[in-house]
């Protein structure tokens, strides 16, 4: 019925379920908090062609960096 | 000394052409869907299988590739023999560095990556990139500090895609 998704499990049944399958939860920070997203955004609104071309030109750009100035 | 210029669609162009089954991963797929991190290699999970050695190796010849980090000395035929030899490799192209690993960390490689990838075109070229989720399960796996970095930022893409789409159903 949980994997149907028929059903939501209680959290002693997840727990348990995970423990059989090797896991336990753990409280962690979500990740992704804190980062600033203009940029993010910005690529969003672009295909994955136009990302694509844009990742290029970075690395090109970054490739013109002297090195010992980034590690 | 000739620049090679780091370019991910010609070496996916070659990949492609000859029938090579694989998914784009790490940073660049990362870019493909939308993260900032700047990537200046490419890396994929390929299928394997001979047939599928045999194809990668060709485009790889044609790319003049060589093993990176191999000293001139030791010879190291780019052919489906060496793509049997071993699981990842790391190759210096005529358009940059490519990253082929048949088992990334957190993963049981191509089968289990190419369920959720979805289908991107890059200009003419018809690619499976891997799924966000499973980018972002493979960084939390290896755990490498520089990955744990890029997790943050493939996170903060997901709830913003998220995002958008729950704005666009209004």
């Amino acid at each position: 019925l949980i994997e149907d998704e028929k059903t939501s499990p209680r959290f002693e049944t997840l727990e348990r379920l995970l423990v059989i399958c090797g896991f336990e939860l753990a409280l962690i920070p979500l990740a992704g908090v804190g980062i600033d997203r203009t940029a993010i955004r910005n690529l969003l609104r672009l295909t994955p062609a136009e990302r694509a071309r844009i990742a290029v030109q970075e690395a090109r750009n970054l490739e013109r960096v002297p090195r010992g100035l980034i590690s | 000394v000739t620049q090679i210029l780091f370019d991910p669609i010609r070496v996916l162009k070659h990949l492609t052409l000859h029938g090579a089954r694989f998914v784009v991963i790490g940073s660049f797929a990362g870019r493909l869907w939308g993260s900032n991190i700047v990537a200046d290699d490419l890396d994929v999970c390929y299928a394997r299988d001979r047939k599928n050695y045999r194809a990668l190796a060709t485009a790889l010849r044609e790319m003049s590739a060589r093993l990176s980090g191999r000293r001139e000395e030791i010879p190291f035929p780019v052919d489906a023999t060496a793509f049997e030899s071993g699981d990842d490799f790391t190759f210096e192209t005529n358009s940059g560095i490519v990253g082929f690993v048949s088992m990334p960390t957190g993963s049981r490689g191509f089968p289990d990556l190419i369920r959720g990838a979805s289908e991107m075109v890059l200009d003419s070229v018809r690619v499976h990139v891997a799924a966000l989720e499973d980018l972002i399960w493979l960084k939390r796996a290896s755990g490498r500090p520089k990955d744990l970095v890029e997790l943050e930022i493939l996170a903060a893409l997901r709830e913003e895609i998220e995002c958008a789409k729950r704005e666009s159903r209004g």
